[in-house]
């Protein structure tokens, strides 16, 4: 198969390429629409700003980071749109863990999330699928988040990044303008960070662990295994553990802990809908995310736990072996709010079109 | 001072955005026509590929072709808005504008040529695009559309393949 057998064709698609551009209207003020464009940009980015469900922000069209508020009484409370944000002139001190599979790191705790290379069955190299160069800081996974991949090789960061189980060699890099990238492999994963600070970058290199909160790797889906007879009351928290299929069964691809008010607004709010269902509807997502609530017996004392598990692209959830709700949209609010989970599961990734 | 002129007046350094606009804009607008096959969608795509460009500009003129790397802006715009709105854009029967008889055989093969790029998805007509009207290779195809470079020669095969069959329909019609 190749195109050098055919001249005269390859010439006849030269010649009227070149016909067809000469009729393009060239009169148009590019550099005043593209100053006007930016400053809409801009304001798109600015006005999401606040207590925007992540669905909202989804079905805006608008790609971009969103990342839980700095207050850690807040926090994950409201989603917030990263501004620019250079290098860091006090020392971070706030910080929040990140899961991927096996590996587990802190990251400072108002980074958003985005994409990572990712490398593909029939490609030499690596793409990033999503904005290649935000102007966040943020963690990135190899997930696409939009279908227009970019190779990037000679692009300079503007903020500062880590990558959990990106397709990078090991190793350490110079991008320019301050900032060095350094990959390591660790509990199985890469991880890479780029950053300008080097307390930064050796910060979370220093944090990396193995993943315990959650199990890193399920040979089949989650599954409620029991329930609380009288359920939980009061709700602490509530772990997710998000899955995926991986090889030879799901993996984790994202973990947080809700905090008590939302956990609580999950549990005991407005949050499930009463028809029961037959069972999960088979999204063509395959993506679970397991929910486990601690609190007190609420016939006791006792500290006890309470699984669901939520199939978010068929919006139900599992509260006991076999028994299926729908998940409201308050339920699904409090879900993501303030996660990551809209920017890593495809069943949310999706509703970007 | 010709626009190209006034990019390369001080060499080695990075043109401002609105001189580098000034100067490739026009080139740019036709590159985006022929890859998105209206004017309507090529303005679309040039502008929001130059709003990001506009943003990050300082980075952007460091690149080693910022014209290159523009124009994959304008390509992922394209595709982007397309899987967005899940919808063709229809391609301007341009040719068909210039009916001068004495140009027939031109306009034939030209007509020939815009109808095969109409009826291609956008991946596709911007692999053609790329290869045939910015004369790129394979692998640098590849890398601009996000696939592999077989995926990117497929492209241009079945484009060439259905290419050669609308001139051999016109030849026949003629005869």
């Amino acid at each position: 198969m190749t195109d050098d057998a055919e001249p005269d064709l390859e010439q006849a698609f030269r010649d009227g390429l070149a016909q067809a551009a000469d009729r393009a209207e060239v009169g148009v003020p590019l550099a005043a629409r593209a100053h006007s464009g930016a400053a809409a940009r801009r304001r798109r980015r600015w006005a999401v700003v606040g207590t925007v469900a992540a669905t909202a922000v989804a079905a805006s069209g608008v790609a971009v980071a969103v990342r839980s508020g700095d207050d850690p009484g807040r926090r994950p409370g409201h989603h917030a749109v990263t501004q620019p944000t250079t290098t860091p002139t006090t020392p971070i001190t706030d910080w929040r863990a990140e899961s991927w599979h096996g590996l587990t790191v802190d990251v400072p705790a108002d980074w958003g999330w985005g994409t990572a290379p990712m490398r593909f069955p029939d490609q030499e190299q690596a793409y990033l699928c999503g904005d290649p160069a935000p102007d966040a800081p943020y963690v990135g996974r190899p997930i696409m988040l939009s279908d227009a991949c970019s190779y990037e090789s000679d692009v300079v960061p503007t903020a500062p990044y880590v990558w959990l189980g990106a397709d990078v060699e090991a190793g350490t890099v110079d991008l320019g303008g301050g900032y060095t990238q350094e990959t390591v492999e660790a509990f199985g994963s890469t991880l890479t960070v780029a950053a300008q600070d080097p307390a930064v970058r050796q910060h979370v290199l220093d944090s990396a662990r193995a993943t315990a909160d959650c199990e890193a790797r399920l040979p089949s889906r989650p599954e409620v295994l029991g329930i609380p007879t009288e359920g939980l009351d009061p709700v602490h928290s509530a772990q997710l553990c998000a899955y995926q299929p991986g090889e030879g069964g799901f993996e984790l691809v994202y973990a947080s802990t809700l905090d008590e008010a939302t956990a609580r607004s999950l549990y005991g709010g407005d949050a499930l809908g009463s028809k029961r269902e037959e069972g999960f509807c088979s999204s063509k997502f395959s993506e679970y995310v397991l929910v486990r609530f601690s609190g007190k017996d609420a016939m006791g004392d006792a500290e006890l736990t309470a699984d669901w598990v939520v199939d978010p692209g068929c919006q139900q959830v599992e509260i006991g072996p076999g028994s299926v709700l729908p998940l409201k949209q308050a339920g699904l609010d409090a879900l993501t709010s303030g996660t990551g989970l809209p920017r890593v599961l495809r069943a949310f990734i999706g509703m970007l079109g | 001072m010709e626009p190209d002129a006034a990019l390369s007046a001080q060499p080695g350094a990075q043109p401002a955005f609105d001189d580098w606009v000034a100067a490739r804009g026009p080139s740019l607008l036709r590159f985006a026509f022929v890859v998105t096959g209206s004017q309507h969608a090529a303005e679309d795509a040039v502008q929001d590929a130059l709003a990001r460009a506009c943003e990050r500009w300082a980075r952007v003129a460091r690149t080693t072709d910022p014209d290159s790397y523009v124009r994959r802006m304008v390509v992922n715009a394209h595709i982007s808005r397309w899987r967005r709105t899940r919808r063709e854009s229809p391609v301007e029967a341009v040719l068909a504008a210039d009916p001068a008889p004495d140009h027939a055989d031109r306009l034939g093969t030209g007509d020939a040529v815009w109808a095969v790029c109409r009826d291609l998805p956008p991946r596709q007509r911007a692999a053609v695009v790329l290869r045939f009207y910015e004369d790129l290779d394979y692998p640098e195809i590849a890398a601009v559309l996000g696939c592999s470079e077989v995926t990117v020669r497929s492209h241009v095969h079945r484009a060439l393949a259905a290419l050669r069959t609308r001139l051999t329909d016109l030849a026949g019609e003629d005869r």
